[in-house]
């Protein structure tokens, strides 16, 4: 069993950096989000330093978990499930919680990619993309819910 | 959906990275300015 130092006092800014950085990695890698242990492995850090880290995050907005769990929902742009955005990019496919965090993939992945999804109001199918740092499409991205309320239901958003 | 890639990439680009901080809500403000987005919808405050 591997031995943890437990945190010192005043270092949860720093635990918060690194965990949100590696459930970012992890999306990244695998387009999937970390569990709890997995972090703490992978960051050499004890399991409830982690979980208190997790749980500090979501606080804060910085992640979504899904209710009611220590579970990562979404990393913006990620999301954790599949959604109505699955990203396509050379290496696999990520699902992005909305078409502006579809665009985010791309952008945070610095990579070309292509979206396959339906249209809101129609449903009509629609693909549209990132190529070569342009945006191939026509269609417009409708914004329900002003930004400073985006977070009074999230999933929702 | 070009302005949504304009403003995809002024707020995600270096998300992922170690040293990454929450930006400010006047910067949050600023980027919807800068991508043309204006108006009581995209206040923050």
């Amino acid at each position: 069993m591997a031995m943890h130092r437990e945190p010192l006092p005043g270092h949860e800014d720093e635990i918060d950096r690194r965990v949100r950085h590696g459930i970012y990695q992890s999306f990244m890698e695998t387009a999937r989000a970390p569990t709890a242990a997995g972090l703490a492995s992978a960051l050499d850090l004890p399991l409830d330093a982690v979980a208190r880290s997790i749980d500090r995050l979501a606080a804060a907005h910085a992640i979504a978990l899904a209710p009611g769990t220590r579970n990562v929902w979404m990393a913006f742009p990620f999301s954790a499930v599949p959604t109505a955005y699955p990203v396509t990019t050379a290496q696999r496919t990520y699902w992005a919680n909305c078409a502006w965090d579809a665009l985010g993939v791309s952008a945070l992945l610095g990579v070309d990619a292509e979206v396959h999804t339906q249209c809101a109001d129609c449903g009509d199918s629609l693909v549209f993309g990132v190529r070569q740092g342009h945006v191939e499409s026509h269609a417009v991205v409708h914004f329900l819910v002003p930004p400073k309320r985006f977070w009074e239901n999230v999933g929702f958003t | 959906m070009a302005q949504c890639w304009h403003l995809a990439r002024l707020w995600y680009r270096g998300r992922e990275a170690l040293e990454w901080r929450r930006p400010t809500v006047e910067r949050m403000e600023a980027i919807f300015a800068d991508v043309g987005l204006a108006g009581p919808f995209w206040s923050l405050k």
